[in-house]
């Protein structure tokens, strides 16, 4: 009996081991190791996207569609000199602006802003030398050119009103300068997007006509640049 | 909500900052000419040569019912005026800036002054007593100096005006530099319960020698009491304030 036993395991181990070494032969063919470290086919259906080879941004292709499009805030901070007859009693100051707007295309926005400037005077005495600040409102049109995927040039057309809140200006002969008056211009910037949806930051020089800071027969040009910081919501 | 809060904290921030103020007065000039004759010889040999103007400021005219509640609440009280003023201390909150050039050839030395004017009265010293504010300047030929007089000093000027009217034995004491009669406690009883501000002045040079200057003023102008007149309003025509020689008490 044991020794029938014994010959049956034999004859099934001859029968077994050729078929064993045949796929080993196979598996080695495809270059994988049963249970070791392979390359794995991508599957779609998966979430799991940080098994996603890397890729640089070019070649998944950023464009200004990722970012988002629609209200924006943008807040300004530079320096705002004169030009011409406001020039000859102020010294350059620093400048706040914040700018609400809309994009209703990529590169078309309208936009409302409300700036302010300080300036010191600078005059023979009296009166004393003294401080004042400059205020206005403005709306424009602001057009933007993409030159890349995170850079934009823009340029904006802007017309508004402009009020000096203390009447030292007059009292330098200035005399419309305490009375609310038009200011009309525009501004060049650009833009550059942040690896973000919402934020883009940038530089713009502006130019804006006075009209009220003036004197008769003269004029008065506020010239201005500032560091700008835009989110879009 | 505390978005609204911070939003309304900075427009009463700025509403603050845009507070009214002006300036009248602008380009105002007192000259002395080179050649001018003393307006006073003191001791028979002393000269003084003296020139001031009048500055008046723009005041908002009070209703005549205004005037009348004013009259009415005077009595009893026994103010040195016939009503209570319209214009209060407090309410104009002044500041004087003024030049002193001497435009001739020879250094000199000149007294700016100032004395104030309210609605009832102005001070006018004689040629030896003490102006309300003054300052001794010397210039080198052609030399400008200027300065300014501050709120602080105008709002003495107002008091001390009004304490003198008030019958304070010494107006020297009272509007001497160095007194500041609001709190000294000879001056105290003197010290009118309700003190009128000051609705004008009279800026001027004093010298002892004639002498080309030019003194060039300006005067900086804080409505706290809604006292000033609009721009462009019509300004409260007052009589003129009756001139109040100061009271000196005879040396021994």
């Amino acid at each position: 009996m044991a020794g029938r036993l014994a010959l049956a395991l034999a004859a099934a181990l001859a029968l077994a081991l050729p078929a064993h070494a045949r796929a080993d032969e196979g598996d080695a063919a495809d270059g994988l190791v049963p249970g070791g470290p392979g390359e794995e086919p991508i599957d779609p259906t998966r979430l799991d996207v940080a098994r996603l080879p890397l890729e640089p941004a070019r070649a998944r292709g950023l464009t200004r569609d990722l970012y988002d499009r629609g209200l924006f805030v943008e807040a300004q901070l530079g320096a705002l000199t004169y030009v011409g007859d406001a020039r000859e009693v102020s010294h350059p100051g620093p400048r706040l602006a914040i700018a609400v707007g809309y994009e209703l295309t990529r590169w078309l926005a309208l936009l409302v802003e409300a700036e302010a400037s300080m300036h010191q005077t600078h005059n023979r005495p009296p009166p004393r030398r003294t401080s004042y600040e400059l205020v206005g409102g403005a709306g424009g049109v602001r057009l933007s050119v993409p030159i890349d995927a995170r850079f934009a040039l823009w340029g904006e057309g802007l017309f508004g009103v402009v009020w000096s809140s203390a009447d030292v200006l007059r009292a330098l002969g200035l005399p419309d300068a305490a009375r609310a008056g038009l200011s009309y211009g525009g501004e060049l910037g650009f833009d550059y997007h942040l690896p973000s949806r919402h934020h883009a930051i940038g530089l713009l020089g502006g130019a804006r006509m006075l009209p009220s800071l003036a004197r008769e027969g003269g004029y008065t040009l506020a010239a201005y640049g500032a560091c700008t910081l835009h989110y879009v919501f | 909500m505390r978005l609204s809060h911070a939003a309304c904290l900075g427009l009463v921030a700025c509403v603050a900052c845009l507070e009214e103020q002006r300036y009248e007065a602008v380009g105002a000039t007192v000259t002395l000419a080179a050649d001018a004759t003393p307006t006073f010889v003191v001791d028979d040999e002393d000269e003084v040569y003296r020139v001031d103007r009048a500055l008046a400021l723009h005041v908002s005219p009070p209703s005549a019912a205004t005037l009348a509640k004013l009259a009415a609440e005077a009595q009893g009280r026994a103010p040195p005026y016939p009503r209570l003023p319209w214009v209060r201390r407090g309410d104009l909150d002044l500041q004087v800036d003024y030049a002193l050039e001497n435009q001739g050839s020879e250094p000199a030395v000149a007294v700016v002054t100032l004395n104030g004017v309210n609605e009832f009265h102005a001070y006018a010293p004689g040629p030896e007593d003490l102006h309300q504010w003054e300052r001794r300047i010397a210039l080198a030929p052609g030399a400008r100096v200027s300065g300014t007089i501050t709120e602080l000093e105008l709002d003495e000027v107002a008091v001390d005006l009004a304490t003198v009217v008030n019958g304070a034995p010494n107006s020297n004491l009272v509007v001497g530099p160095e007194s500041q009669s609001s709190l000294d406690p000879r001056v105290a009883p003197y010290l009118p319960t309700v003190v009128p501000g000051l609705v004008g002045m009279r800026v001027g040079i004093e010298t002892s020698r004639a002498a080309a200057l030019s003194l060039e003023v300006s005067i900086r102008v804080q409505d706290h009491g809604d006292r000033a007149a609009k721009r462009g309003d019509a300004s409260w025509m007052l009589p003129e304030a009756a001139p109040f020689t100061p009271i000196v008490p005879e040396r021994e």
